[in-house]
Formats: C-alpha cells, structure tokens, sequence
C-alpha cells in the first residue's frame, strides 16, 4: 500500500531525511521510533505533503501513485491521514462544520454521496463516543481552549470519522494521562482492519503497550537504522537508544 | 486648520536675536539658523492639531522667556546631594538651568571606554561624529519644539560609549532648573552614541525648584550601534508652574537593545515625545512609562515605534495614575514597514483615575503594511477594584492604606523594572510621596520586586 | 506546488457580479450644484417651503466647508460640478400598485437577488427599493401599516407624516454636521422613512436596496427611522452598483431615534462597485450614520459588513444619552485590490450605566488598505459607564496594510473602558491542517476567515448572514461559492 523508498528531505538547509525505505502493507501497524531530532516527525509531514519540507531523492508510492506528485488535500481524499503532534486552532470555525466539509470533500472525491448535517452529526456523535471525546467540543471552535489531551483524542476523533486507509499518527501519546492513552489506544484498536495501515511515531514504549504493532522501526540521524518485531521496543525500553545508534555506528563489532 | 501664529514665535525670536551667534564652528551657527527658520515657519503646535489634540499650549503662549546667561549658576553642594533622587555611585553630570556645572560633576576619565562632556565642549573640541550626531536629531520627524532646542540649544551632554565597552556604574544627567522670576527657559541637548557592542545606563532626571513658570525643553537623541545595548530612565520632577516638553529619538541598528523607563512626577504641562527607530534586524525595545498626576497637572505621552526591519520585538507599557484634577493623555503609535516580517509587538496602556474631575484620553494607534506579524494592542481605563479593596479592608487594612496599597500593586510593575536598587528605592519613595492618602510606605508590602 | 500566498492574490482579484447596466429611461436634472438645482429637486419632489429652506441653509453652509482629509484614505479631488444630483427612471405614469412598476425595473432587482413581488418572498422581508435617486417600490406597506408602522419612501413621508419628519429630520444628525452630510442635507433625493409606534415589535425585518444605475450620477439618499417607546424594529441594508470606470460618489444619512426602552437593529451589506484590479472606476462611500439613544433603556445596534466600494468612510454612532441606554457596533471590513476602508464608530457615553460594545474585524488583501477609526467617550456625567472594544485585523499578502486608530476620552472615574486590537495572518500551518483533512487551500481560506468573522456574523439577521458569509466567499474565493 505505500512503499517509501530511499527518502530524503530537508528543512530549510537542513537534511532531515537521509535516505528511508519502508513498506506498509494493508493491516499492519508499523511502530516508528527514534530519539528527538531524529526525523520521525518529518516523516509523518512529508508522508502528509507539508510545504517547509523539500523532498530532494527517492521515492513515495501509494497504492500505485506517485504521492509526492499530489496536493496534501488529494493525499487526504485518498486516504491518507496524519493526526498531528500539535493540532492548530483555528478560531471561530466549528469542529463540528470542519469535520463536516472535511468528510463530504473526501465523499465527493471518491464519487460519494455528502451527508446531510443530520446524518453527518448522527455519526461524529457515535464516533465521539467511541474515542470518549465529551461531545460538547463538537460544538466549539476546532482545537481553541482544548487541553493537551483532548487535541490529541480530537485528532482520533477525526480519523475515526474520515476513515482513512493510511493512519500516521505522529507522537499522539505525548502529553496524555494513562486514562486518555488509554481511550486514544483503544479508538485505535478499533480501527484496525485488513484494509488499513497504521505508522505509530513515538519516542515511548509505552503507547505500544497498549498498540501492539507488527513491526518496530528505530529512526537515527534520519535513517532506519534497525528494524525488527514488537520486541524490539522492549529492548529500546530497557537499553535506551544509545547502544543501538553505537551498534549502528560499528556495525562490525 | 489657522496658519501659524507670529505672536506665538516671537518670545524665542526675540531671544535668538538676543543670543546673537554662539561661538563655535560654522556649522553650529548654520545649523541653528536653519533650524530657527524652521521653527518659525511652524510655530508653535496650533490648537486642534490632531498630535496635540488633547493638550493645550495657552498658558504657554502668553507668556515670555530669556534663556539664561552662559555663565554656570549657582547652587551649593549641601542642596546638591538633597536633590539627587539617588546617590550617584557612578558619574554625575549636573546642568543648572541649561548651563554645566564642573563645580558639581564627577566625569568619566579619559579612556575608560565613555566619554562625556558638555554638548559645547565637544562641539568646540571637534568631537568625532559630533556634526553628523547633532544634526541627525532632524530625523527623527519630531515636532516644531525639536527644532526650537536646535536653534537655541547651548549645552546638554555629549555622551559617547567605545566599541565593546561596557559601563556598569550609570551615569546620572541632572538637569535643574530654578526660575524665580517665572521667564526661563532651558533646551539641553543630549547626544548619545554607542558604538559596537557597547553597553550604558543613563538616568535622565528633570527637577524644578519652586513653582514659578519656566520652559524646559530637552532633546535627547541615541544611536545605537550593533548588538549595542542602552538602558535609559528618565524623571520629571518639575515645578507646578512648568512647561516641560520633551523629545527622545532612538536609532538602533541591528541585534542592538533599548530599554526606556520612564516617570512622570511633577510638572504643569508636560508632553514627552518618544520615537523609536529599529532600523536593524533583531532589534530589542522596550518603552516603559508611569505618570502620577494630582492638582491640575497635565501629561501627554506621544511615542511612536518605527518597525522598519525583520524579526524586531518592541514591548510598550504606559501607565498612568491620575487624581484631584490631573488630566493624563497617551498616543502610542506602533508602525511596521512592509519589509518588517516577524515583527513582535505590544503595546498596552492603562490607566486609573481616583477622582471625579481626573481625565485620561488614550490613542494607541496601529499602521501595519506586513503580514507575517504579530503585534497587539490594549488599553484599559479605570478606577479601583472595588472586589480588591474590600477584600483588603476585611483582612483588617484601612481604607486609605487598602486604596494605596492597590494603587501601588497597580504601579509597581513598571518601578520594579528598575534594575539600580539606589534608584528604585528613590523612585518608590517619590512614588509613595505622590499617592493620595497619608499612609507610610514602610507598612505595606507588596509583592514588588 | 502553489503557495497559499500566491492562492490568496489569484482570490483577491475576482469579478463583481452585479456590475450590469439597467437601460432604462431615466429624467435628470442637468450636472452640477447650485441653489436652481437645489430647488429643482425639490420643486420635483413638490416639497413643502420649511424643507426647501433648511435644504438651502445646508447648502449655504456646504459652500464654507472643505472635504475632509484627516481619514487614511487616499483618493484624486472629487468634481462637485461634473456630478448629478438628481436621476430618477421616467415614470410611465403615476403607480398605484406594485404590479405597475416598470417590469424592467422588476427584471433589475429580480437579478440582484431581490424579490419585489410579495408573493414570492419567502420570509417577512418589507422592501423599499431605491434606485438611483428615487424609491421606486416598497413591499408589505399594507400589512405594516395594519400595526400602524410607517414604512416608506422619504419623499413619501414628507407628504404624507410632515410632523414626523420635521421632528426628527437632521435632529441626530444635523445640516451642519460634516461635509458629505451636509452635502447630503442639501441635496437629498429620497430613501427610506420607518416608524415604530408605541409598544409595537415589528413582525418582519424591514429593508431598503440600493441601487445605483445612472452614469456620472451621485447618490444622496437619507434614511430616518424612530422607534417609540417599547419598541423594536430590525432593518436591513443592501446596495450595489453597475461596473463604471469613473468614481462615483455615494454620500448618504442614516439617523436613528430610539426612545425608552425602544431598540433598533441595524445591519448593512454593503456591496458598491469596487473598482476594477487595477483600483480603476468604484464608488467612494462617504456615509454619515449615526443612532440617538434618547430614552431609557433603550438600544441601538450597528452591524456592517463592509465588501465594496473603491473607498469607505463611515463611522455609524451611537448617542447614549438614556440612562442604561446600550450601544453596539458589529463590522467585517474587506479591502482587496485598490481598495481602501477608514471604518470604524463613535461611543458617545452621556447618561449613567450606559454600556457599549464594539467588535471590528479588518481583512486586507491585495494592495488594501483597512482602517479601524473609532472613538469611545466617557462624559462627565455618564456614571458606571463601560465600554468594551476588540479590534482585530487579518492580512493577506505583503502589499496591504492593517491599520487601527480608536480614540479613548475618559472624564469619568467609574468608567471601565477595554479595548483590544490584534494584527495576524492566515496560519500556513492551520492551511495545512485543513488541507490534510482533505479541504482545498480554497475553502480553507474562506472557513477561516469566516471564523475570523464569527462574532460579527452572528449578530445578522439569519437570511443576511447567509449572504454576507457568500458575499466574503466570492469576494475572495471567486469560482466557488
């Protein structure tokens, strides 16, 4: 579903991204994890289509297509969905009429029917529920005044309505109790499925605890430099990332 | 709109006339001719203007002034230590009605990095930079009373700071004025300059003896040099009588900082006029001021911030307390050019009035033409909670010590930037001498630090 | 890729949609102004003897002032003498009925989106429909005047409730107030004339459409509206113009009486002709709008959403000389291409706990240039008087300007006077956000900005929200809508 081949970008005058290749498969969950600075959260951006990241070699494909060639709207209507580490506010705007125009553009792009406001709020309600998200921040302006915790369960919310087929859900444990982790976890488990791919990016173990992914990547100066089983989480818990950016530094002791 | 008023000019003509040329170069005389002549086509600040919309000058126009004698004047040292508002740890340099008093001064040695001398000293001497430093005080697009202290302008301090020099002792301007017979006026000039990476404090203070009219128009202009750092405090302290109008002009080049506090004690009319010019990228400046008027004191703070280069922050917090018939005014304008991306700025003014008949008009002004920028205003005008005083008073404080224990909680964030403790102190015992209200400073504790 | 930026210029220079030209027949009088086209007017309008006299008083006055440069607008001297003052579509014969107005004029305003057929309209909208110089149609006159609510054309008013009219005309607004209004007090053609009777609610909003049709013609309309006591009255206000290369001027009154306990609603959509990308023809808006507050408890409410005209000048007040009396202003001001907007209100606090509100919301674009202008008075007497203002601004691009200037008198110790302003942009970073959820760069300007404009949107009368919310759309989105 998407393969990512040799990737690099860069920040300004910065390269982030050295050269990444990874491959997701429908139905798998894929653990991204990596010391600050290490360019996991670039990923996620340059995977979604942000602008401050210059693509400059490899490849993206997704589902066939050419994903850098896209818009970031386009990538989102076909599928692709990134739950942000910071969620902006946006003032004034409704949650409920943005996740409204935001659902019915990826409807109409996919050929689609759009819901009417009733049915639409039928199911966001339904969908709150299911991320304990309190139904009342439906109603208020997208992300303003939130707490830390329910920017990030908003962010969940959002996906669980828009269904994607590509979830990149970057550091969304950071900054949240074990009771939200734990909703967050749960509306994520909900959500998986044959037909869809997740990319978990964090620093902590602990989220997968609660996710269990089918792979577990270490990012280090902007490349993956092991990969391997659920387990390998435990090992980073345990050991730190030190002994493995040293392992990757002499590879042959 | 009327044209200007001849009658209103002819006092200072009169006595341009009078002075006749002053000795020194050729282009000292040129350039006070030049700038009477621009006085004289302006005149004074017509009534109705919108920069002087909300301060009156009648009282001014009907009366005559005379400069003083060159000669230096006379006070004895015993006064002298009474009327600094701090003791002056570093240098001291004492202006008495316009004129330099060696007798009462403590200068900077040669080649410790700052220079200062009176304005006509390094005029004479020959001064490096002193033509183009003076005359840069044109460019500041101040008013007809820059051009007045141009023209009439004897001595004021000529300071400048070396490159990499950093002066930790401040130096203190006291600039006294002591007009009997109600007819003087002053126009000190203060040029100061900082080289690269210099660093200087400068306390500017005004004190008048007696309540008999004078007019005291100074004009202080900085340029600051490249991560050049100023930090500037300036005090009126004038007589009941007076007419104290002010002009400050700042230039600073890039990575440099200016910091501005500035408080308003005493005075009949006055009127300060604060711009700022950030002309470099990375610049930093902040303009603080605090009046507290009673009587029928009059104080109309004008500044304005020119944002003309990136990434600048400037921060502007004016407050006033007013009371009996004190009348404050503040207009602060904060421009971005449109090559100033990045721009940080805020600007609040806020003020308190204690009584019935005290008045405060405010005009905080934005002009922006960039659009990566973030810049805030606010102002808020009222009286005392009355939640907190009788908060106050059911803990056990008196009435009036509640009512100036707030007034002070409400000042005190602009005295408590003070980073000179011997001027903080001195400047919270005038604070305190001024509230309304009988209560002893010593009682009350508030979280000022 | 393109830049949200650059998307942002393409939008601010979209097409005015109402820039046609009606050909119809009209009767003027000759260009220029002088005390014989003064009297023309009002000779045509078969005016009584007091109100020609005031006109020429006005006139006589006009001829002392000059126009007024102290707004941040900037704009060529206008020719008082190659203007029109007066044109007005040539009567077929005298109406009696709607059905007899002429049917292209019907076509016309049937175009613009405005129904003058009663049958059709949906809600309880009452229309009077002005165009160019004179009213040519007002709706539901019946049915209000049933409830004993006096809505008509001013010429109308003048001659059939003298009293009132003389009562009221010019006492908010007097002849010698300011330039323009004064112009206006001289040379006034019609508009609309509302009046709420005691202790009525009216059942439907009232409305007034302007149109402007006539080439090198000036429009000078004045609207009075006086709410008695315990009454309420909501009135709306839409306007636009045919697409002409020359600036035409549009200097109008709008005053407003409301007594104890009596409240008016005020809301204006204002679309005139903003010239063309290049800030060629549009019309200049030199509006003197001001509301009395005379009784008790009673309140005045102004909302605006400002999206034409080439320059904008109009500060709708609010006088509150009644005790408790309330204040309020409400305003979305969008200048794009050449466009330039001096906008703001006036709080004048007279009587005790009067209390005002003033929520401004600026938008540039393109070369733009929006002033916020306003002044809050707090006088002697006006005990536990408050005010609140916020007044933000949004930019897009680097060649407009964002500008506030509000002017704070104080004179009162128990005032609590706030005012708040902020300048920002669209967040490329809350573009991007949208963009991910699948939102075109499009839509996620106009959702933001719409949200930037909230609380201003609110307070229209729903069916006018729905098109100033569209109008802001076009204004900047162009093909979606």
């Amino acid at each position: 579903m998407l393969e990512i081949k040799e990737l690099q970008a860069k920040v300004e005058d910065t390269q982030i991204l050295k050269g990444i290749s990874l491959q997701v498969n429908p139905g798998e969950v894929h653990a991204v994890m990596g010391p600050n600075g290490s360019g996991k959260s670039t990923l996620g951006k340059v995977i979604a289509g942000h602008e401050d990241y210059l693509v400059t070699g490899g490849s993206v494909a997704y589902k066939g297509k050419d994903l850098l060639d896209m818009e970031p709207e386009d990538r989102a209507c076909e599928g692709v969905f990134l739950a942000f580490q910071y969620p902006v506010e946006i003032p004034g705007v409704g949650n409920n009429y943005f996740l409204r125009t935001a659902l019915n553009s990826i409807r109409k792009y996919r050929g689609e029917e759009e819901l009417d406001a009733f049915d639409f709020l039928e199911l966001a309600r339904e969908k709150a529920d299911l991320v304990e998200l309190d139904r009342s921040l439906l109603d208020r302006p997208v992300n303003e005044g939130f707490s830390g915790g329910e920017k990030k369960r908003n962010e969940v919310f959002q996906m669980a309505v828009l269904e994607p087929t590509l979830a990149v859900l970057d550091e969304t444990d950071s900054g949240l109790d074990i009771d939200a982790l734990k909703a967050v976890a749960d509306g994520v488990n909900s959500m998986r499925g044959p037909d869809r791919g997740f990319i978990v990016i964090t620093h902590y173990q602990r989220l997968l605890e609660y996710i269990v992914p089918d792979y577990v990547h270490v990012l280090h100066d902007g490349r993956i430099i092991k990969s391997g089983g659920k387990e390998l989480a435990l090992e980073l818990e345990e050991k730190g990332y030190t002994w493995i950016e040293e392992e990757a530094a002499n590879p042959a002791s | 709109m009327t044209a200007p008023n001849a009658a209103d000019t002819q006092t200072f003509l009169d006595a341009y006339a009078e002075r006749g040329k002053v000795d020194g170069p050729e282009w000292l005389a040129s350039y006070q001719e030049e700038s009477m002549k621009l006085f004289r086509a302006a005149g004074l600040p017509l009534p109705g203007s919108e920069e002087w919309k909300y301060t009156n000058l009648a009282g001014l126009r009907k009366r005559e002034f005379a400069l003083a004698g060159a000669q230096p004047q006379q006070i004895t040292s015993t006064d002298l230590s009474e009327l600094l508002i701090c003791d002056p740890d570093g240098f001291l340099a004492v202006f008495v009605n316009g004129v330099f008093s060696a007798e009462h001064s403590r200068l900077p040695e040669a080649g410790s990095g700052i220079q200062v001398e009176p304005l006509s000293a390094a005029i004479e001497n020959g001064s490096p930079g002193v033509e183009e430093l003076v005359a840069s005080g044109k460019t500041f697009g101040f008013e007809s009373f820059a051009d007045l202290n141009s023209a009439l302008f004897h001595s004021g301090a000529w300071i400048h700071v070396t490159r990499g020099a950093e002066i930790t002792e401040p130096l203190y301007l006291l600039h006294i004025s002591d007009s009997p017979d109600g007819s003087l006026m002053t126009h000190p000039r203060n040029v100061v300059s900082l080289e690269e990476g210099a660093r200087l404090t400068l306390i500017e203070d005004y004190l008048g003896l007696g309540d008999s009219a004078y007019l005291s128009n100074p004009f202080t202009h900085f340029q600051i040099a490249d991560n050049a750092g100023a930090v500037h405090y300036r005090l009126v302290r004038e007589g009941e009588g007076s007419f104290h109008v002010s002009n400050l002009g700042v230039r600073q080049a890039g990575h440099s900082s200016f910091t501005s506090h500035s408080f308003c004690f005493s005075g009949g009319v006055v009127r300060n006029d604060v711009a700022a010019f950030l002309e470099g990228e990375g610049v930093e400046c902040t303009l603080n001021g605090l009046t507290v008027g009673r009587g029928e004191e009059h104080v109309d703070n004008h500044t304005r911030i020119i944002h003309s280069q990136p990434n600048c922050n400037s921060w502007e917090m004016y407050k006033a307390v007013l009371a009996e018939k004190a009348h404050g005014v503040f207009n602060g304008k904060i421009y971005v050019a449109q090559d100033a991306q990045k721009t940080d700025a805020k600007q609040s003014n806020q003020a308190l009035l204690l009584s019935d008949t005290a008045v405060m008009d405010s005009k905080p002004e934005l002009e922006i033409y960039a659009d990566d920028v973030k810049c805030t205003h606010g102002a808020t005008v009222g009286q005392l909670n009355e939640d907190g005083l009788f908060y106050l008073r059911s803990r056990g404080i008196g009435k009036e010590a509640a009512r100036v224990l707030l007034v002070y909680a409400f000042a005190s964030d602009l005295v408590s930037g003070i980073e000179h403790p011997g001027l903080k102190a001195g400047v919270e015992a005038l604070l305190f001498e001024k509230l309304p209200g009988d209560c002893e400073p010593a009682g009350v504790t508030v979280g000022a630090t | 890729m393109q830049s949200p930026t650059d998307h942002l210029n393409e939008l601010a220079s979209q097409d005015y949609k109402y820039g046609f030209v009606t050909d119809i027949e009209s009767d003027s009088v000759p260009p220029g102004l002088n005390e014989d086209v003064i009297k023309k007017i009002s000779a045509i309008k078969e005016e009584p003897e007091w109100l020609l006299e005031w006109r020429l008083k006005a006139y006589e006055h006009w001829l002392k002032m000059t126009e007024p440069r102290w707004p941040k607008v900037d704009y060529p001297e206008v020719d008082f003498q190659s203007m029109v003052y007066y044109s007005s579509p040539k009567a077929k014969k005298e109406l009696q009925s709607l059905d007899e107005v002429d049917p292209d004029l019907l076509e016309t305003f049937d175009k613009l989106g405005i129904s003058l057929d009663e049958q059709k309209r949906l809600s309880g909208v009452a229309v009077d429909a002005v165009f160019d110089s004179v009213s040519v149609a007002t709706t539901f006159k019946d049915k209000l005047s049933e409830l004993g609510i006096i809505f008509c054309s001013f010429s109308e008013a003048v001659r059939e409730h003298p009293d009132l009219v003389k009562k009221y005309l010019g006492s908010v607004v007097p002849y010698s107030d300011n330039f323009y209004a004064t112009l206006n007090s001289a040379v006034f053609s019609d508009g609309s004339f509302c009046y709420i009777p005691k202790g009525v609610r009216s059942p439907m909003e009232l409305s007034t459409y302007f149109r402007i049709n006539a080439a090198n013609t000036g429009q000078f309309e004045r609207t009075l509206i006086v709410a008695d006591e315990d009454s309420y009255v909501s009135y709306l206000e839409g306007c636009t113009a045919p697409m002409r290369d020359e600036n035409q001027l549009h200097a109008a009154v709008v005053e407003l009486v409301a007594l104890d306990n009596a409240q008016i609603k005020y809301s204006t959509v204002q679309n005139w002709y903003p010239g063309d990308e290049n800030g060629k023809g549009g019309i200049y808006n030199f509006v003197t709008k001001r509301g009395a507050c005379r009784g008790s408890d009673s309140k005045i409410s102004w909302t605006q959403v400002e999206t034409g005209s080439a320059i904008t000048w109009k500060y709708p007040s609010c006088i509150l000389q009644g005790d408790n009396s309330v204040g309020e202003f409400y305003s979305v001001a969008l200048t794009k291409n050449y466009q330039q907007a001096d906008t703001g209100t006036k709080m004048v606090h007279i009587g005790k706990n009067t209390r005002s509100t003033i929520i401004s919301k600026g938008i540039s674009a393109g070369r733009g240039q929006n002033s916020y202008r306003g002044l809050v008075k707090i006088n002697k007497g006006a005990e536990g008087a408050r005010n609140f203002s916020q007044c933000d601004s949004m930019l897009m691009g680097d060649r407009c300007g964002a500008h506030t200037f509000p002017y704070i008198e104080i004179n009162n110790p128990t005032a609590q006077v706030e005012h708040e302003a902020s300048t920002s942009k669209i967040g490329e970073d809350q573009i991007f956000y949208l963009r991910q959820r699948g939102i075109s760069t499009e839509d996620a300007i106009s959702m933001i900005v719409n949200g930037f404009c909230k609380e201003v949107f609110r307070e229209l009368p729903m069916e006018f929200a729905v098109e100033a919310q569209k109008l802001l759309s076009i204004s900047l989105e162009g093909s979606v809508g």
